[in-house]
């Protein structure tokens, strides 16, 4: 028979897991310099529990994004991470001595590894997100997405003792920096790199991204995750704009997006355990604002 | 005493589920790169894949830098050269490095020249973390060592991945043959896989240790012109 002790347990466990819900889990560290004389941003994105080491690489002198290949590592040993041209294959190394979590700079290498030129990398922290509850943050962090026109960054901040970032702007801009747009008075979950989720909704070749609410339940004044917020970047204003019916039809269920634009909600009320049957119904972009219903299918499982 | 059992087990679960796996193995293939002949050794410890290959011909084990192979993307491991640089990519046509596996195929690429050559690799033993039946007991295999000098390279015999240290077998480059057998008797907290020996190079004197740390008192040994054999220290 469950104790209250137990169930205390179970509280426990369940205010963990659901605060970690509206945080990012690894801490993310933000260097700029130079790499030679070339401008750059780092985003070195550490993982605790694997001992490994992720991140982004962007050139702003090229506007180009790189992926570092996740790598092993432990706390204050050199760091050796490929920069990949492609998800098969690197093009350069970083070679990083010693390396801290949160480091304040870095002075180290880049390895061209075709032609095996060796470049001097110095980088200064710009900015750092810890997970540990205790700290605070308050900073400018850079969302990677390799291909188009766009780069984008969300500011977001954390008061000490408080669960879960707050992002409350996100800037974008095009590779060359020249500002596109500036959306402000947000109040959405902080997802560290991972807080835009890039797809082309509407197919129409320009990517958008989705975005994770924050909201206050009203009885325990909790924080919560609301349904998802879609922006989607409108041709006729030059900029991206939160599209209501697409996030009406995601509130409705797990949406899934298909290259030609083609929405396919898969309705929560739309699975029948006993036929064991999915219903699946797809819509399509008749006009920027507008979604229509194409057709339904059934899945079987 | 069941009732205070169910919130451990409640937390177990959770960090179960949360921390990264534990079990380690070794898996020992010979195959070519081209048309060289080579033998490979995959070591998967705590979720990090380590490896060392050597060209038949020159028996000088390379390192490939620890990677994750855990994810469908990644079936690569890079070679590294002397100074620790990748120099080349070795790419898999699975990462499943396990006796279920009689064959494993793929590409090693030149960084530097973009040169591609088929990989072949079959399987020639299988160091558990654990015996998994009595037949698997009944086999010892020579765990290649990643360090090595000039004219010799090491291996040590064991049975399960992380077995007590026995003797190290001192190998000549040049032959292939077993040229001395160095006595130990370590326990296991001594076995580091294939990073178990170190070689070193000491005013002008080759020497071979088991590093000495908690639980292991180590060993050293020195190469003895005159003797023409290592002498422990």
């Amino acid at each position: 028979m469950i104790q209250i002790r137990h169930v205390r347990v179970l509280v426990w466990l369940s205010c963990v897991l659901s605060g970690s819900a509206l945080a990012h889990a690894k801490p993310v560290s933000v260097y700029a310099g130079t790499i030679g004389n070339e401008p750059v941003e780092l985003v070195l994105i550490h993982d605790d529990q694997r001992n490994a080491i992720s991140g982004h690489l962007f050139d702003q002198g090229t506007g180009r994004y790189l992926t570092l290949e996740e790598t092993p590592h432990e706390e204050g040993d050199n760091l050796l991470i490929n920069l990949m041209s492609n998800p098969r294959m690197p093009g350069a190394a970083l070679l990083l001595p010693g390396l801290q979590t949160a480091q304040g700079n870095l002075e180290g290498q880049h390895l061209d590894l075709q032609s095996r030129h060796l470049q001097a990398l110095k980088l200064k922290r710009v900015g750092y997100f810890p997970t540990d509850v205790r700290e605070s943050y308050d900073g400018v962090l850079l969302q990677p997405y390799a291909d188009g026109d766009f780069v984008f960054r969300v500011h977001a901040r954390r008061a000490s003792g408080v669960h879960g970032g707050q992002v409350f702007r996100i800037d974008v801009t095009r590779r060359d920096g020249t500002p596109v747009q500036v959306l402000e008075e947000l109040d959405l979950v902080f997802f560290g790199s991972e807080t835009l989720h890039f797809a082309d909704f509407d197919g129409d070749g320009i990517i958008d991204f989705r975005v994770t609410p924050r909201l206050r339940r009203q009885s325990d004044n909790a924080l919560l995750s609301g349904n998802f917020r879609y922006y989607l970047y409108r041709h006729d204003q030059g900029g991206y704009r939160r599209h209501t019916a697409l996030e009406a039809l995601g509130a409705q269920g797990p949406l899934r997006v298909a290259p030609n634009g083609v929405i396919s909600l898969r309705p929560d009320k739309g699975v029948d355990y006993r036929a064991g049957t999915i219903e699946w119904q797809h819509y399509r972009f008749t006009a920027a604002d507008t979604l229509e219903l194409e057709h339904t299918s059934q899945e079987n499982f | 005493m069941q009732s205070s059992l169910l919130p451990a087990a409640l937390i177990a679960i959770v960090l179960a589920a949360t921390s990264a796996q534990s079990l380690a193995s070794h898996a020992i293939y010979q195959g070519s790169i081209g048309k060289s002949p080579v033998t490979l050794v995959i070591e998967h410890t705590n979720g990090v894949t380590r490896g060392i290959y050597s060209y038949d011909r020159y028996r000088t084990p390379i390192r490939l830098k620890p990677t994750f192979l855990n994810t469908p993307m990644r079936k690569a491991m890079d070679e590294l050269d002397p100074e620790g640089l990748p120099v080349a990519r070795l790419h898999f046509n699975t990462t499943n490095f396990y006796p279920n596996t009689p064959l494993i195929s793929g590409t090693w690429t030149d960084y530097r020249s973009g040169r591609s050559l088929p990989l072949t690799l079959k399987p020639q033993g299988f160091l558990e973390d654990f015996l998994r039946d009595e037949r698997s007991g009944t086999q010892t295999h020579s765990l290649l060592q990643a360090e090595s000098s000039e004219r010799f390279y090491f291996q040590i015999p064991m049975m399960l991945s992380y077995d007590a240290i026995g003797a190290i077998e001192v190998m000549d480059k040049a032959t292939g043959k077993r040229v001395q057998v160095l006595a130990l008797s370590l326990p296991n907290i001594c076995n580091r896989g294939i990073n178990t020996v170190r070689v070193e190079q000491q005013d002008e004197h080759l020497h071979v240790h088991v590093d000495k740390r908690q639980h292991c008192a180590g060993a050293s040994f020195k190469w003895d012109d005159d003797e023409r054999r290592f002498l422990q220290l």
